[in-house]
C-alpha cells in the first residue's frame, strides 16, 4: 500500500519539477512541518499529494497549481513560516493573485486526514477547485 | 557455601522473571477504563511533532491548572502504540494524534482546533477546552 502511495508522490515531484512556469499559476499548496514528524502529519502530505495527482494532474503540468512543503524549524524557511505565521504543522492553500482569499486548512486536515480521509480528499479537492475558479 | 548461594541466587532470578512477566500478562489483558465523570483524552503515537506535544502540554496545563483538585475530571496522557490502551483507542477510532473531552457515551473531538491553535493561539484552546469541561461538568 505504501508503495502504492509513492507512485503519485514520485510523479507529482517530477511533474512539478518540470511544469511551466508562474505565469499560470493560481494556486499554492503549502505544507509545513516540524523536523520531526508524527504518522498524522505524514499522512497529511501524502493525503495532499494523493489529492494532488489524482484531481488536478492536469493542472500541475500546467502550473496552475503548485506544490511545496517547508521544514518551519529550518532556519532557511523562517522568512515563509512568519509571513504564514506556520508556526505548527501547517496546511494552506495560497492565492497569489489576491491572499485575503488563502484558505488554511490546518483543522480540517488533522481532524479528518486519519479517522475520514475520504472527507478529508473531499474538502481539500473542493477548496482548490474554488480557489482556481475565483477569478 | 558457594552452592547455596548460587542455588540462592537462581532461585531469587527465577522468582523475578516470573513476577515481570505476570505484570505484563497483567496489562496485555487489562483493558483501560475511565474513572471521573468528564476526562480530557490526548492521545498520541510514539513518534510526535512539536505540534503534537504542543496540544499535549496545554491540555495538561488546563487540568493542572483548573481541575487538578476537582474529583470530576481527570486527563490522561495516552500513547496509542502501548497495548494496555489499544481497546480504548479502538472504541474512539483512534488512529494518530487526537483530544477528545469524554463524558460517559458522549465526547467532543477537538482535534483540528487544537492542532491550529496549540502553537499559534494556546490561549484559545485553552479557552475551548475549559468551555467543553464546565459544560460537561454542569450537566
Amino acid at each position: 500500500m505504501k508503495k502504492l502511495l509513492l507512485i503519485p508522490i514520485l510523479l507529482l515531484i517530477f511533474i512539478n519539477l518540470f511544469s511551466q512556469k508562474d505565469e499560470n499559476l493560481k494556486v499554492i499548496v503549502y505544507y509545513f512541518h516540524a523536523t520531526h514528524r508524527c504518522n498524522t502529519c505524514m499522512e497529511i502530505e501524502n493525503k495532499t499529494k494523493l489529492v494532488l495527482f489524482q484531481d488536478f494532474k492536469d493542472e500541475i503540468i500546467n502550473g496552475i497549481i503548485k506544490f511545496k512543503d517547508f521544514d518551519y524549524e529550518d532556519p532557511e524557511n523562517k522568512k515563509i513560516v512568519e509571513k504564514y505565521f506556520a508556526y505548527g504543522s501547517t496546511l494552506l492553500l495560497v492565492y497569489p493573485k489576491d491572499e485575503i482569499k488563502n484558505v488554511d486548512l490546518t483543522e480540517m486536515a488533522f481532524q479528518y486526514v486519519i479517522n475520514k480521509p475520504e472527507k478529508f480528499k473531499e474538502i481539500l479537492s473542493q477548496e482548490i477547485e474554488k480557489l482556481i475558479k475565483s477569478d | 557455601m558457594k552452592n547455596f548461594i548460587g542455588i540462592f541466587t537462581l532461585v531469587c532470578l527465577i522468582a523475578l522473571v516470573s513476577c515481570k512477566n505476570s505484570v505484563e500478562k497483567k496489562s496485555e489483558n487489562e483493558e483501560f477504563k475511565l474513572e471521573k465523570k468528564v476526562s480530557i483524552v490526548y492521545f498520541h503515537g510514539e513518534r510526535r511533532c512539536p505540534t503534537c506535544i504542543a496540544v499535549g502540554d496545554v491540555a495538561k496545563e488546563v487540568y493542572d491548572s483548573k481541575y487538578n483538585k476537582n474529583n470530576d475530571v481527570a486527563f490522561y496522557d495516552i500513547n496509542i502504540e502501548d497495548n494496555y490502551y489499544k481497546k480504548f483507542a479502538e472504541k474512539y477510532e483512534v488512529a494518530g494524534s487526537v483530544l477528545l473531552i469524554i463524558k460517559k457515551s458522549e465526547f467532543e473531538d477537538i482535534t483540528g482546533f487544537a492542532f491550529q491553535n496549540a502553537t499559534r493561539n494556546p490561549e484559545l484552546l485553552k479557552e475551548k477546552i475549559e468551555s467543553i469541561v464546565n459544560n460537561y461538568i454542569e450537566n
